[in-house]
């Protein structure tokens, strides 16, 4: 039975249907044939029993007075024309005692013995010996018994008709089997074969061929609706690859254009893909690398990663993936060629159908060397600025100071007579003229101290700084120049850009005790658009080199470098100002700086300035040695005590006539009074409750005609600058000696 | 009844007599005729009995329609319809037409020795016919004496009257 199942079961449609057709056809007929051939049977065997019986109850009943009156002739041609029946076979007739009266049998029959006396009680019967019909029949008469009839009929024919139609119907089932057969290979085809073909269609679907569709055999039934329902199906199948296919397409062009690298891991099998701008933004190719899904973690990625990065990137990304599903971090990649790309790598784990993370995992690379660089400047810019302005604060206040000391010491001076009384005070006067120094290079960092504004040549800049060297510089250390830039004009603080250059060698020369190879490169640089490691604006610039074959220097301290008070020297041999004032005084002229250094390789130093090429005036920067005169009245305004009193010391010493005020307000409130006396006010800048600027708006108020000199332990700066252009005579930066103050006064109040 | 309608040898009385016994099973008389099963049967005889004792024997063995049989003279001033069957015997050939209207439409079966008596109100007579004994039917006479002659009967007849 299973079997039969199993065989139904791995049938074509066509064939089961063929198979059912054919057998419930085989079926029908078998059942048909039996069922009417039992029908034709009994029915047969009825029609001769009752017909047989008929015979015999109206042969009795016409022969009974032939038995009576004992007319045997006619009895017996009565009986013969029993045989017209042709079933009929014997007829016998016996009497009321059971005696056989006459015997016939049926012509061109044998004989067959039959009895010779019967019951005379016996019954209507009727028996089936040897497949032939025996009926006896009583003969009465109006109640009367007169004797019995015997009748023997054949079954033969009855049984000849019966075989013919068995024949007939066998021949019969033959054909329509056979018809039915065709038919149901026709119906089976016509059923099929719309199927068959709908799975060749499907197999070119399932092959990649999604633009297949089914032929739609009419509008109605079953098979036509599965045909338009495939073809919906592959409609919607071809809509959604298209979809699909569109999809990764935007996809990639948006990974493309936003030069983003794609991948995606696997986290259980270790496979990994990576797109082609993963390798393009470190310069690489894709080709380079195995993308069959291959284990190559390491060769796509660890390997790739900044040694110092490596574990703790390796690290954050397994824990970020089994920990949050959700992964993102900042590392170093190596450049093909050899530098370093910070990438920012985020991921995120695809979730099953149900929410749950799977272990694939796909994220993107994002190449912000450019923002790292950017960020990192921002905040050494930031910081250098907090440091300028607290270098800048620090030496104002420490010029007031010293301001006071070289006055008292200018003082001393001027009433001693002893040469070793003088020899101390000048040593205090030395020492505050250095400290002064110090002030100077602090305020220079702090861009504060840009005094002087003309053409520089750089070469001869560079040349006078070679002069002032060789003598201090060893004879192991080459000097070399490459004086290329052409023009090498830049505008400026010549003192302050010879200062820088001059500290940039020292320091060269510092890191090569064992003797090595100094050199100065100059040459023209046009910078575009986009220069991203230097904070310039696009132009013609002069790059200066100055580089030696030193010690070099460690990354550590190449990030400190330009802070002011950061030195690697001894205790005692570095101010750590050096570096800070050349950072300074480049920043002031609208340059840069930067610094290249490898430990035990040397360092260079590049310099760009802003390049000019028009001759500007030279200003002649005067100087006079010795202290001018003079009888004029002199408002003297400071809030510094020390320095107040210093400097009306000195002004009075001068010959001059001096009225000291504390501050702005008191200026002001003796200014109003007593204007005309006043020649000349020399006015600080910074103050408490009024400033230099306000002072001198007020002042100018009541005399626009007011002789100001400005003063300020800072140098000259934007505030200071616009007094003068509003009309302020001139500026003298604290600590100022006699001689300056002296000078400057007169050439105010002669001018 | 091992009697041949015609046997040779037979004695011709003996084999009408069993004729006549039989031949009333197949008469059928009008009802009421017998008023009670008991009723007997009559046979009356008209003439010189040819049959002598056998007859008398034979009745007192048989029965017709279950009735007994009683044997009788016809007297010729007899009340009709006295009897239910009359056999005339060829005695009476002179006065038949004498005793025929005594009868006259009484339902009683007459029937008569010989052929030559086959005239008007004889029912049956006999007659011998290649050696059997057979017998003619004058159905219009039966008719008349309101006898029913059944088929069976009639079938055996030589001959069939409607006169």
């Amino acid at each position: 039975m299973r079997t039969m199942k199993s065989f139904f079961r791995e049938r074509s449609i066509g064939a089961k249907l063929t198979l059912i057709i054919v057998t419930v056809s085989f079926v029908a007929l078998a059942s048909y044939f039996a069922i009417s051939t039992t029908i034709d049977r009994r029915q047969s065997h009825l029609v001769l029993v009752g017909q047989t019986r008929m015979l015999a109850r109206i042969a009795a009943e016409y022969s009974v007075s032939n038995l009576v009156f004992q007319y045997q002739p006619e009895t017996a041609a009565d009986l013969d024309k029993l045989f017209l029946l042709p079933d009929i076979e014997e007829a016998q007739m016996y009497d009321a005692e059971g005696r056989l009266f006459t015997s016939r049998i049926k012509p061109g029959l044998h004989p067959l013995p039959c009895p010779e006396t019967i019951s005379p009680l016996q019954e209507d019967e009727v028996k089936f010996p040897d497949d032939r019909l025996e009926v006896f029949q009583q003969m009465t008469f109006r109640g009367k018994r007169h004797g019995t009839l015997r009748l023997v009929a054949s079954t033969t024919s009855f049984q000849t008709i019966l075989d013919t139609r068995v024949a007939i119907l066998g021949v019969f089932s033959a054909i329509i089997l056979l018809l039915v057969y065709f038919m149901a290979t026709a119906v089976q085809r016509w059923v099929s074969q719309p199927i068959i073909e709908l799975i060749a269609k499907f197999k070119e679907i399932a092959n990649g061929n999604l633009s297949i569709r089914v032929e739609v055999p009419g509008a109605e039934g079953e098979i036509a609706s599965l045909c338009q329902n495939v073809n919906l199906m592959a409609d919607a199948l071809e809509n959604r690859v298209r979809e699909i296919e569109r999809s990764a397409e935007r996809y990639e062009a948006l990974i493309s254009a936003s030069n983003t690298g794609a991948w995606e891991y696997h986290e259980d099998s270790g496979f990994l893909w990576c797109s082609p701008e993963y390798f393009s933004m470190l310069g690489r190719d894709i080709h380079e690398y195995d993308m069959s899904g291959a284990r190559n973690l390491e060769q796509t990625w660890t390997n790739l990663l900044h040694p110092d990065d490596r574990l703790q990137a390796l690290q954050n990304f397994s824990e970020s993936l089994t920990q949050t599903n959700m992964y993102q971090q900042n590392f170093r990649m190596k450049h093909r060629d050899g530098h370093w790309v910070w990438i920012w790598s985020r991921g995120k784990a695809l979730r099953d159908p149900q929410g749950r993370p799977t272990s694939i995992v796909v994220g993107t690379h994002i190449d912000i060397t450019e923002r790292i660089t950017l960020e990192e400047r921002l905040r050494q810019s930031e910081k250098m600025d907090s440091i300028g302005q607290l270098a800048g604060g620090i030496a104002h206040d420490f010029n007031n100071q010293l301001t006071g000391i070289l006055g008292s010491a200018e003082l001393i001076l001027t009433k001693l007579s002893d040469p070793i009384l003088r020899t101390w005070v000048e040593n205090i006067q030395k020492s505050a003229l250095r400290s002064a120094e110090l002030t100077k290079r602090l305020l220079a960092f702090a861009r504060k101290g840009k005094i002087v504004t003309t053409q520089v040549n750089i070469h001869n800049l560079i040349e006078e700084v070679l002069t002032l060297l060789q003598h201090s510089i060893d004879r192991r250390i080459t000097i070399t120049r490459h004086l290329e830039a052409e023009p090498p004009l830049t505008v400026g603080d010549p003192n302050q850009l010879q200062g820088a250059l001059l500290n940039l060698a020292i320091n060269a020369r510092d890191a090569m005790p064992d003797g090595g190879e100094l050199s100065f490169v100059t040459s023209n640089a046009i910078l575009g658009e986009k220069t991203p490691t230097l904070d310039l604006p696009p132009g013609a610039y002069l790059q200066i080199s100055v580089a030696d074959t030193g010690s070099g220097m460690s990354k550590e301290v190449q990030s400190h470098l330009f802070e002011p008070f950061f030195t690697t020297k001894e205790v005692g041999k570095g101010t750590g100002l050096g570096l800070a004032a050349v950072f300074g005084a480049i920043k002031s002229h609208d340059g840069a700086i930067r610094c290249n250094s490898e430990p035990g390789k040397g360092t260079t130093f590049r310099i760009l300035l802003p390049m000019v090429t028009e001759s500007l005036p030279k200003r002649a920067v005067e100087l006079s040695v010795s202290p001018t005169p003079g009888h004029e009245q002199i408002l003297l305004v400071d809030d510094e005590e020390v320095a107040r009193n210093v400097t009306r010391e000195i002004l009075q010493a001068l010959g001059y006539k001096v009225t000291t005020c504390r501050d702005g307000v008191d200026a002001i409130a003796l200014f109003s009074s007593s204007w005309q006396q006043i020649d000349l006010v020399l006015l600080d800048m910074i103050m408490p409750r009024m400033g230099g600027p306000e002072a001198y708006q007020a002042m100018r108020a009541i005399n626009p005609g007011v002789k100001v000199i400005l003063a300020s332990g800072f140098s000259l700066n934007d505030a200071a600058n616009q007094l003068l252009q509003q009309g302020a005579r001139g500026f003298i930066q604290k600590p100022f000696q006699l001689s300056e103050l002296s000078r400057k006064i007169r050439q105010v109040l002669s001018g | 009844m091992n009697v041949e309608g015609a046997p040779e040898g037979f004695p011709e009385y003996q084999v009408k007599a069993k004729l006549l016994i039989r031949m009333a099973e197949f008469v059928d008389w009008p009802e009421g005729t017998f008023p009670s099963p008991e009723a007997p049967f009559i046979i009356a005889i008209a003439g010189k009995d040819p049959f002598g004792s056998y007859l008398e024997n034979l009745v007192t063995k048989e029965k017709i329609k279950d009735h007994p049989i009683l044997l009788t003279h016809f007297a010729s001033d007899a009340e009709p319809g006295r009897c239910h069957m009359l056999f005339i015997a060829k005695t009476e050939v002179s006065r038949l037409d004498r005793i025929l209207s005594r009868i006259d439409g009484s339902p009683v079966l007459i029937v008569s020795d010989t052929e030559a008596m086959n005239r008007k109100g004889v029912h049956i007579s006999f007659h011998m016919s290649e050696g059997r004994m057979r017998f003619q039917i004058n159905l219009g006479s039966a008719k008349k004496s309101r006898l029913v002659i059944t088929s069976q009967l009639l079938r055996l007849a030589t001959k069939i009257l409607e006169g």
